[in-house]
């Protein structure tokens, strides 16, 4: 079955660094998809691709039947009409208030009368528990408060998925419990696919439907959230435990020590 | 050092190629969504210029009346004593009318507005840039040029000129007081002023400023648009843009002064 998004041997480098190495999914309509990586991972490059911030060196990806790689401009804006994105810092527009910033994109893409435009971002506020703040400016509100208001701007036009770059960055576990609902409420009562980009494990399985564990731009390991916590591999291991020793090394092993030093 | 910078000659070459060819693309699609978008589909120049021609206008205008008032007085100290000593001290009135229309108001008017509102439009929208709110107007299907440089444009275009014109006047007042001390009467010193101008004088000088006005936009929010690396790179451009926008001024009012001369 064709899924929403499909990702086909998306490759991407930046000079010498292979940022993505043959990277293949599907993402289903209706599911919460979570891809899961340490820093530096390749996961924020592919989330810039799949929303055509980024091109790929080679590879598809296939977003509601439109190829993003090849799309036109033309193309490419109707392609973003059908998805929202959350921001790691929300990305609020600091000169708007947050009701003017949910407003925005619904001034823009319609027609509506002031009035109308008004009771829809009450309506996107109230989803998300910010009705009260409207009048307030990005920079008054909390961290959580600010992702909120964003995750209100992402699906002010209604789209059919929202991408979420690292939702629980900087947030308290009450704010992250939150977000988390919140992510949750976007696919069970509005219908919508969710695509999260996240390191925090814990989130992640609270709400994944299908897991991708990418490592060094490489797809690791790929599953329900009950094939990844029985995958006996070393590495998937290490990430779902969070242990510092393990094939996920994080301190550099290329070039000899004792040369650096004695070339000082 | 010598071999080094002329092994960087290459790169540097090509870098500075790339910025011209980006400024250049950067100002035709301003000139679409300024002058032609508004035409064919929804823009909100109208709710973002008049906040911007408050600050880039209305709150330039003490230090642009400083400046020009100090340029008009250095203008007569510096030249009055020589007039006096051939007897022809009336003459320094149209001296600074002529100088302040034609050359120092205008010029340095821009670069007041360099310092005040170049650096501004670079720093706040290389801030937006590195906090992917540009990004997130690109997701949201809005064209971050006809959103937040098309009204700058408009903005800076209407009032550059105004503040211009203002210089000019205070410039020549600033004259007029100086030459008070040379035993000047101030009636004769206007009379004068006014005698000796031209209409060419005055056009020349606000053709000058349109040029700046675009000058100084396009290569702030050029810069503002390619900050890379967080802060330090916003710190790095800022620096760089102010830099720029004053030598490509220099360059323009020297083209425009050889244009004028030749043609009139």
């Amino acid at each position: 079955m064709a899924g929403l998004i499909e990702v086909r041997h998306v490759r991407k480098t930046f000079g010498e660094k292979v940022a993505l190495e043959d990277v293949s999914f599907t993402v289903e309509q209706g599911k919460t998809f979570v891809i899961l990586g340490s820093s530096g991972g390749g996961k924020s490059t592919l989330l810039r691709i799949m929303i055509g911030a980024e091109t790929a060196d080679s590879g598809e990806v296939i977003l509601d039947g439109t190829d993003i790689t090849k799309a036109s401009e033309n193309q490419m804006a109707e392609v973003r009409r059908k998805f929202g994105v959350l921001f790691q810092e929300g990305a609020l527009l600091g000169s708007l208030t947050v009701g003017q910033n949910v407003a925005l994109p619904i001034r823009y893409h319609t027609n509506l009368p002031p009035r109308t435009i008004e009771i829809m971002v009450k309506m996107k506020l109230e989803l998300v528990g910010l009705r009260e703040a409207d009048r307030k400016l990005p920079s008054q509100l909390s961290g959580g408060m600010r992702k909120r208001a964003a995750l209100a701007r992402a699906i002010a036009l209604d789209p059919l998925i929202i991408f979420y770059d690292e939702p629980s960055s900087g947030l308290d576990p009450v704010a992250t419990a939150v977000i988390s609902q919140l992510i949750n409420d976007m696919k069970t009562k509005m219908g919508l696919t969710n695509v999260v980009i996240t390191h925090d494990i814990q989130s992640a399985f609270e709400i994944a439907d299908h897991v991708v564990l990418l490592h060094r731009g490489k797809i690791a390991a790929q599953g329900s959230v009950a094939d990844i916590l029985q995958n006996e591999d070393p590495l998937v291991r290490q990430f779902i435990t969070g242990s510092a020793t393990g094939p996920l090394e994080m301190r550099s092993t290329e070039g000899d020590y004792y040369n650096d030093l004695l070339n000082i | 050092m010598l071999g080094s910078r002329l092994a960087e000659a290459p790169r540097t070459l090509r870098i500075f190629f790339q910025n011209v060819g980006g400024m250049w693309s950067l100002f035709r699609q301003t000139l679409y969504w300024t002058f032609v978008a508004p035409f064919r589909q929804k823009t909100e120049h109208r709710l973002h210029t008049f906040p911007l021609m408050e600050a880039i206008g209305n709150k330039s205008f003490g230090i642009v009346a400083l400046v020009a008032f100090l340029i008009g007085v250095i203008l007569v100290i510096q030249t009055g004593y020589i007039l006096e000593r051939y007897g022809q001290v009336r003459q320094v009135s149209g001296l600074v009318a002529v100088t302040m229309t034609r050359e120092l108001g205008p010029l340095m008017t821009a670069i007041v507005l360099v310092a005040r509102v170049g650096a501004a439009f670079t720093a706040g929208l290389g801030t937006m840039q590195i906090s992917d709110e540009v990004l997130a107007l690109r997701t949201m299907s809005i064209n971050p040029v006809g959103y937040l440089v098309a009204p700058r444009l408009i903005a800076i275009l209407i009032m550059l000129p105004c503040l211009t014109v203002f210089a000019n006047v205070v410039g020549m007042a600033g004259g007029c007081a100086m030459g008070l001390t040379f035993g000047l009467d101030p009636w004769g010193y206007i009379d004068d002023s006014i005698s000796f101008l031209q209409l060419q004088d005055l056009l020349s000088g606000i053709a000058k400023s349109v040029l700046f006005a675009v000058v100084i936009c396009i290569v702030s929010c050029y810069m503002a648009f390619k900050v890379e690396g967080g802060p330090e790179g916003l710190a790095r451009n800022t620096m760089v843009s102010v830099v720029t926008q004053l030598v490509m001024l220099i360059m323009v009012d020297g083209f425009m002064a050889a244009f004028i001369q030749a043609v009139f």
